[in-house]
């Protein structure tokens, strides 16, 4: 059990329903996956309850938490429209705010970012806002009151891995107080592992299931992967030398006649 | 005295349905909610008429593509009995991405060279096929087995011919309810000896499990542009395809939204579909809009096709983006079973309502 926004949850891991081949495929893979946080795209599924009500009855019948996101966002004030939809539409405070500078790279803006999570904050959301690996931005995010960081681990849908493995390890040293979510670029389990393994709380991903060839099979590798990279975590790594060490003495060898073949 | 069906929907499902139940003798009586002149608003005509099972594979299962392998057979069938020909080709698809998205190409095109043979997927140099598109392609990926045809063309044509065989087509006419055996509308109730329920969107407040997924699409003239064959530009974000129609006027499209929502087509849909063909040929800067094209796709939990029976009640729904490819494919499946013929995964398709 761990805590997420005054939440108890089991899971680790957080995963997005965006395409997916049918939504049939995605109720089998969320619960192949163990995720007990869905991310859900207002943008594109239309303002008014109705027109995708069956949709999100899909959803909710998954008995995830909801975690709405202002996806394909561009402005601040766009991000605050799509959330404050959300809240009537989904009940709840919750919102995963993305404000998108660059649509080619979809990489964040970190100004609209911060700016957004200060109003939102405000108004009584919990945020959990997408961000590059900067420091100083994530700093900037939990000033404006936010308890939860989600940096990328490269670009969205790319699936290239923690790319900035130094700058993921530097943020979670200097911001133990916060929830740390990979969200974005993850894109084999071994990649999930590994950011659990330096002590992310979780992984949120998307496209590395819903194009699997076999989503519902991806999802559960999934599960796997972010147990045993936190079990990983929780039991100490061993540190990583530069040289071979025998597990089992050498017998009859003193140590300096190794040395010199150095 | 011969057997009297009453169809609800004079989409593309409810008119093949109409034509395979005169074939066994059976009298039949078409109700379509719009009028004749409000029709053109229905989903059918909205669609891009690609009859392309191979394609599809990029995000459909494997029974689409199986029951999609007969439709161009089908269609050949249909169009010969037609009293003018019709814009119909069975010259392929072309699938093209620009480099950059190269591994999401390789990664949409899996499942297409896993059921495809080596006959029916070909590596192409896009120069040889379609030469307006060598400059800016290398290499794509051919389909000779697809066809597409001109629905907007095709549906009022196969609408009359049926009417000229003694199919009693009724516009305007909205159906308040059906039940088994019964058709009610503002007249009051009529009787039949079966009611086929081809509503598709139409029936979503009293279809279990239906829901909406909204498609928006352009229809364009180019006369710059000189494209022999749909080609389905792929990109991680929006798969966008160009269905060449007669007379230099193409078909963009479409969007896929979880939403049946009616509204007119937002700028960003219509940027995301315009910017991709114009990347794919310069030639559409200079096109002009015809129209602007928006329909709800019916679709179950699967996004597969399913043909309900209950006693003097069947329905026939939920083909999704898949109308062109599986209607005729469907309404011989439902041929076949009333004769008692064997029918092809019928186990997947067909669902029995017992009471």
């Amino acid at each position: 059990m761990w805590t997420l926004a005054d939440r108890k949850i089991e899971s680790r891991l957080l995963i997005g329903t965006a395409r997916y081949p049918s939504p049939q495929v995605l109720q089998d893979s969320i619960a192949a996956s163990g995720s007990q946080v869905i991310t859900v795209s207002l943008r594109r599924e239309s303002a008014q309850e109705n027109n995708s009500k069956r949709f999100w009855e899909y959803l909710s019948e998954s008995g995830a938490h909801i975690l709405p996101n202002t996806a394909g966002c561009h402005s601040v004030k766009e991000a605050v429209v799509t959330a404050h939809m959300a809240r009537d539409i989904f009940n709840t405070n919750w919102i995963k705010l993305e404000v998108i500078g660059n649509d080619d790279t979809l990489q964040p803006d970190p100004f609209a970012t911060v700016e957004a999570a200060r109003i939102l904050v405000s108004e009584g959301f919990e945020v959990f806002p997408y961000t590059t690996d900067d420091l100083i931005v994530a700093e900037k995010l939990r000033d404006a009151g936010c308890r939860i960081i989600m940096p990328w681990g490269a670009p969205i849908g790319s699936g290239q891995g923690l790319r900035n493995i130094e700058a993921l390890k530097t943020m979670r040293k200097r911001l133990p107080e916060l929830t740390l979510i990979v969200d974005a670029g993850i894109g084999a389990p071994s990649h999930a592992s590994h950011a659990l393994e330096l002590g992310f709380d979780a992984v949120l991903l998307n496209t590395a299931v819903a194009l699997a060839q076999d989503p519902v099979g991806m999802a559960r590798a999934f599960q796997y992967a972010v147990s045993a990279g936190r079990r990983a975590y929780e039991s100490g790594l061993m540190q990583a030398s530069s040289r071979a060490q025998a597990s089992s003495p050498t017998v009859g060898l003193p140590f300096w006649h190794h040395e010199q073949n150095l | 005295m011969s057997k009297h069906a009453a169809i609800v929907g004079a989409g593309i499902m409810g008119l093949l349905t109409a034509r395979e139940l005169i074939s066994l003798g059976w009298r039949v009586t078409v109700y379509e909610k719009y009028s004749e002149m409000e029709y053109r608003n229905s989903t059918s005509f909205a669609a891009g008429g690609m009859l392309a099972p191979f394609s599809e594979l990029e995000s459909a299962d494997e029974l689409i593509f199986k029951l999609g392998l007969s439709s161009i057979d089908l269609w050949r069938e249909i169009c010969d009995e037609l009293p003018s020909p019709i814009f119909f080709k069975t010259n392929g698809t072309l699938f093209l991405s620009h480099q950059r998205d190269k591994p999401h190409f390789e990664n949409a095109t899996r499942r297409i060279f896993q059921y495809g043979k080596e006959s029916e997927v070909q590596w192409v140099k896009v120069s040889d096929l379609e030469p307006e598109l060598g400059d800016s392609f290398e290499q794509g990926l051919y389909l000779p087995k697809e066809g597409h045809i001109d629905n907007r063309q095709l549906i009022p044509l196969l609408a009359s011919r049926l009417e000229g065989e003694g199919v009693r087509i009724l516009y305007g006419e909205s159906v308040l309810d059906l039940r088994p055996y019964v058709v009610e509308t503002a007249k009051g109730s009529l009787l039949y000896d079966i009611v086929i329920d081809c509503r598709g969107i139409g029936a979503v407040e009293d279809t279990a499990d239906l829901r909406g997924v909204r498609g928006e699409a352009f229809l364009i003239h180019a006369p710059e542009v000189n494209i022999q064959r749909p080609v389905r530009l792929m990109h991680p974000r929006y798969a966008v395809y160009i269905v060449p129609r007669a007379n230099d006027h193409y078909y963009i499209g479409a969007t896929s939204i979880e939403s049946a929502s009616e509204s007119p087509v937002t700028i960003r849909s219509s940027l995301e579909l315009l910017s991709a063909a114009y990347s794919v040929h310069k030639g559409f800067g200079e096109a002009s809009i015809v129209e602007i094209l928006h329909g709800i796709r019916p679709a179950f939990r699967n996004n597969a096709p399913k043909i309900s029976f209950e006693a003097g009640l069947v329905s026939i729904n939920g083909l999704y983006r898949h109308g062109f490819l599986l209607s005729p494919v469907l309404a011989r499946a439902f041929k076949n079973f009333l004769q008692d013929f064997p029918v092809e995964h019928g186990d997947q398709i067909f669902s029995f309502i017992r009471g």
